[in-house]
């Protein structure tokens, strides 16, 4: 009878809350580990023996999942699940479902037993993550616009857009500023003094790219003049440069921009 | 807040970013501050780099002097006295407009203020201590500062920008005493580890009355860094690593930078003008910086009189590592975290990951390479519960040729210098490592090599 058992593939949003909300579902079914999986959506290669389940995003159950992460494993655990499930990866839901079902079993011990492949699966999604974020801290670059504001364009592997979000909340705080990601199109907003907000599909009644500021053009070439005249020439490397600061950031970077492989 | 292009301005920003370049600490690293909603800025432990130059050496601070207007006349420095070079000056506000302008657009992590002396030492650190004053009180900027204390300079006036900064440094310019007089005439050592000193002392104290008081303000929370001009005078890596250990040990520096010299004044006393920079000597000195800071070990146990350079062939670790074979193999599972540390190929984050696993559960060869532990050298040091993971000769020369044919990954710009081990005399070097032995001479005179 067993035997007979059809696979679920648990389709649920590209988000954390979607991924969570795949775990709740996938743990509460009781329809059995072995016979499920979670995809990410919002398309899934299905097949001849399995079924495609669609999972709502429902808030509720995904904070029951982060409330049970802390309490039953560990905040470390909550910090490696949230990086992971905003990485750029097909297999992140099933990697993040395998770990919770065996760390669930075990505790926060799980998290040493850095052999078993599922623990291991979940440090490097969530070390690239936290990779990029790092190095975006340092390589998003904001233009001054008219009326003050700071608009930062942004271009990522993984979604890092909130991470990001976070950071500036704690740096930039008196400031007027937008982190746009350009190609997923979203937008994290934060007015001066005030907690930033999220905003999927903004809609910008003028491109931003219009409305610099006067002194924009004044900072950018004394920051392009200092990046010049900073480099000791004697020990002048672009493979170094290239290898410590990757193509994929020079887009939005002014010293690198207009000037690439000087 | 509108500012508008001076070309002045940039100007000046060329000479004296130019002027600053040869300074290696570009860190913004050591402290942890939130914003407390004021003002502009935090800082972050870990630091942050922000772009990296064409030399391939990361910017996070905005490395400028203050003015390379200099009265010294230090024979290996470009802002000597007696060098025609452009000078330029820049005034607080210029430096305060800067910073705010590149912090606020994610530029830069915060300012590195550093200065030639003007006039005399206290007339320098005086304007020093105006800008940074300024930057914190007008500007409430609230990043990463980073101001060089100018020796010589009225001990008030270096505790007053301490209590402002979040590190301070005081360059030890060269390894030994004998190298300054000739070159630096006007930097005694004594005058130089005079404000190092005092910066020490007064972040002792800083330290109780912060752990005491919860409004004390910190002095220099970053703690205190120096560089050394490794390649201008004829020192030996053991002297140089000597002089670091006393600096972490007897004035708990946080960082000692060595900056491989470049030749820019032709002078009798210096290396010619268009002498490569000894970069891979500069990158052993680091390695084994490391070794000594993270990893347990003491310059007398790297180096000594009789083998007082770096082996250029092998990293300083390996390079130990054969010379003292009878401390291996550590058997992965019981060993405790420093022994971990001393096996080549082994570093904090694969000791520290071994650690954590092995509470788990039996470690295998496998499982350290599904960890991410790389085994091309640590193979010959360890044992996994009592496993080796091949048969080997435990034997000094054989490990040492096996090494050797490993390809060491260095540095793009130590591999791009030239400066690497195929130039160098292989014969010559192998002396560093082994003595020649009596069977070895015997076989020269007969003739079989």
């Amino acid at each position: 009878m067993e035997q007979n058992k059809r696979m679920r593939i648990l389709m649920c949003q590209n988000s954390t809350e979607g991924i969570l909300c795949g775990v709740y579902e996938a743990f509460t079914s009781r329809y059995g580990h072995a016979w499920q999986k979670l995809a990410v959506g919002p398309y899934v290669n299905g097949d001849l023996f399995s079924d495609i389940y669609s999972v709502e995003v429902n808030t509720e159950k995904a904070g029951k999942v982060v409330k049970a992460i802390i309490s039953k494993i560990s905040e470390e655990a909550w910090y490696l699940v949230h990086m992971a499930s905003e990485a750029d990866s097909q297999e992140k839901g099933e990697i993040i479902y395998r770990f919770l079902i065996l760390a669930f079993a075990n505790g926060r011990k799980v998290l040493n037993a850095m052999s078993i492949p599922e623990v291991m699966g979940l440090h490097q999604l969530s070390r690239s993550v936290s990779r990029e974020t790092q190095h975006l801290y340092g390589f998003l670059r904001f233009q001054e616009l008219q009326n003050d504001i700071l608009y930062a364009r942004l271009v990522s592997k993984h979604h890092v857009g909130m991470f990001l979000a976070e950071h500036f909340q704690d740096r930039l705080p008196m400031e007027h500023w937008v982190i746009h990601d350009v190609e997923r199109d979203e937008v994290w907003i934060h007015r001066a003094g005030e907690d930033w907000l999220y905003i999927r599909h903004p809609d910008f009644r003028q491109d931003p790219q219009m409305m610099l500021s006067s002194s924009e053009y004044a900072f950018t070439e004394w920051w392009k003049t200092f990046t010049e005249s900073v480099a000791i020439l004697e020990r002048r490397n672009p493979k170094l440069q290239m290898q410590m600061l990757p193509k994929r950031y020079w887009k939005y970077m002014p010293e690198m921009f207009t000037n690439p492989g000087r | 807040m509108e500012t508008i292009w001076d070309s002045h301005l940039n100007e000046k920003l060329r000479i004296l970013a130019d002027a600053a370049k040869y300074d290696a600490a570009c860190t913004s690293s050591g402290v942890d501050r939130k914003n407390g909603s004021m003002g502009t800025g935090n800082a972050v432990a870990c630091g942050i780099c922000h772009s990296f130059s064409a030399d391939g050496r990361c910017i996070s601070l905005l490395k400028i002097l203050l003015t390379n207007d200099c009265c010294y006349d230090c024979v290996y420095c470009v802002n000597r006295v007696g060098n025609d070079t452009e000078r330029a000056t820049f005034s607080p506000d210029e430096v305060c407009t800067l910073t705010m302008g590149f912090y606020r657009r994610n530029y830069i992590e915060g300012l590195f203020l550093s200065s030639a002396v003007y006039r005399n030492p206290s007339y320098t650190m005086e304007l020093i201590y105006e800008t940074v004053l300024r930057l914190r009180t007008v500007y409430h900027f609230h990043g990463y500062i980073h101001v060089k204390a100018i020796p010589g300079a009225d001990p008030q006036l270096i505790q007053q920008t301490g209590f402002l900064v979040d590190r301070m440094s005081c360059n030890l310019e060269l390894p030994t005493a004998e190298g300054l007089r000739s070159l630096a005439p006007n930097k005694p050592r004594r005058q130089l580890l005079k404000p190092m000193r005092q910066i020490q002392q007064q972040i002792t104290v800083s330290k109780h009355e912060v752990a005491l008081y919860r409004h004390a303000q910190p002095f220099v929370p970053a703690g205190q860094s120096t560089q050394m001009i490794i390649g201008a005078t004829g020192e030996s890596d053991y002297q140089i690593m000597s002089v670091s250990e006393a600096l972490y040990g007897r004035f708990k520096m946080k960082r000692v930078f060595y900056s491989a010299y470049v030749g820019v004044n032709e002078d009798s006393r210096l290396p010619a003008v268009g002498t490569l920079p000894p970069l891979l000597r500069e990158h052993r000195l680091y390695q084994a910086d490391w070794l000594i800071r993270f990893y347990g070990f003491k310059a007398a146990e790297l180096l000594s009189k009789r083998q007082p350079n770096f082996n250029l062939l092998l990293d300083p670790k390996c390079d130990w590592a054969v010379r003292h074979l009878e401390a291996f193999p550590v058997e992965v599972m019981t060993a405790d975290y420093y022994q971990l540390l001393r096996v080549p190929g082994l570093g904090v984050n694969s000791a520290r990951r071994i650690c954590r696993a092995r509470r788990y559960g039996g470690l295998r060869f496998e499982d350290l390479k599904k960890m991410g532990v790389v085994l091309k050298r640590a193979m010959y040091f360890i044992t996994c519960q009592g496993r080796v993971y091949m048969p080997f000769r435990m034997d000094e020369r054989f490990i040492t040729t096996n090494l050797l044919g490993l390809k060491e990954r260095l540095p793009e710009n130590v591999v791009r210098s030239g400066d690497t081990f195929r130039q160098l005399n292989l014969f010559d070097d192998f002396h560093l490592q082994m003595p020649v032995e009596q069977e070895d001479k015997r076989q020269v005179l007969t003739g079989q090599l």
